[in-house]
């Protein structure tokens, strides 16, 4: 299973990391579907980035994985998550670290 | 929106390609049926209906239901399922999926519904149209015979729009993953 964000939006136009957080959990999709009230088949249609959920779907996911929405769900294409925390950290250390002798 | 066990007489209709084979079937069988009812009907006309009539009259009212939409059973899943309150699940009927009792569509699924829908409606209303403008113009020339078949025509006509959403959906519905 490729869990690599979406390189493509699909239909829906919105990149999303629900296969990614769904795989790091170790959750099955019809676990997901399950949790959320939906056929397993939309949580596919999610992940390709073939339909675009609801507001109460959309905020119902980013409550079941503890992230912010804007973490789950992007209108650009999303960097894998280590990278993007990683960058953050480098950034912030870096001018601290250049005022060390 | 495909049945919730994925299978219909036992075969799976996970992929696209089973589902439009079964279309096809249905499709065909209401046909055929179609055309012995109206047969047996004409031959009969004096003295009612005759018993093959009325045995592909029965079939051809049974064949939308294989397409589903409207009872559980079909292949594809009822457009409106009302849930049971759940003392109702627990004392009466046991839980949804002991009984293959259809889940609700979710919100993607709904949406689907309601676009397939409307497609539908336009292209009977097409479909209609053109169906009327075609018997118009042929009504003063020398297709008369095309006139005389102009029931057998809506009768076809009315045993497409039965089954058409469903149709569209068991038609255009990608293969269906596995659930891991």
């Amino acid at each position: 299973m490729n869990n690599a964000p979406p390189k493509s939006p699909g239909e829906s136009g919105l990149y999303n990391r629900i296969a990614v957080l769904r795989a790091e959990r170790g959750i099955s999709r019809q676990q997901l579907a399950d949790a959320m009230e939906v056929n397993y088949q939309t949580i596919g249609f999610l992940e390709r980035g073939d339909y675009s959920p609801s507001l109460k779907l959309a905020l119902s996911l980013a409550e079941y994985f503890g992230l912010p929405v804007e973490a789950i769900f992007s209108k650009q294409p999303l960097q894998p998550l280590s990278q993007q925390i990683y960058g953050r950290a480098v950034e912030r250390r870096t001018p601290e670290e250049g005022k060390k002798p | 929106m495909i049945s919730v066990d994925e299978k219909f007489f036992g075969i799976s209709i996970a992929q696209r390609r089973t589902r439009r084979a079964f279309v096809i079937g249905v499709g065909c069988a209401t046909v055929l049926c179609g055309w012995v009812f109206l047969h047996e009907a004409a031959s009969h006309r004096d003295r009612g209906l005759g018993l093959l009539a009325l045995l592909a009259l029965q079939l051809i009212l049974q064949l939308p239901r294989f397409l589903g939409g409207f009872r559980s059973g079909g292949m594809v899943r009822p457009f409106l399922v009302v849930k049971p309150a759940p003392e109702q699940v627990q004392s009466l009927f046991g839980s949804h999926k002991e009984f293959g009792q259809d889940a609700p569509l979710d919100e993607r699924e709904t949406g689907e519904r309601d676009r397939i829908h409307f497609l539908a409606y336009r292209i009977a209303l097409k479909f209609a149209l053109m169906m009327f403008l075609i018997l118009f113009v042929l009504s003063d020339t020398s297709f008369q015979w095309m006139i005389r078949l102009a029931p057998v025509f809506f009768f076809a006509l009315t045993m497409i729009l039965l089954g058409l959403p469903q149709t569209i959906i068991l038609w255009t519905e990608p293969d269906m993953e596995p659930e891991g």
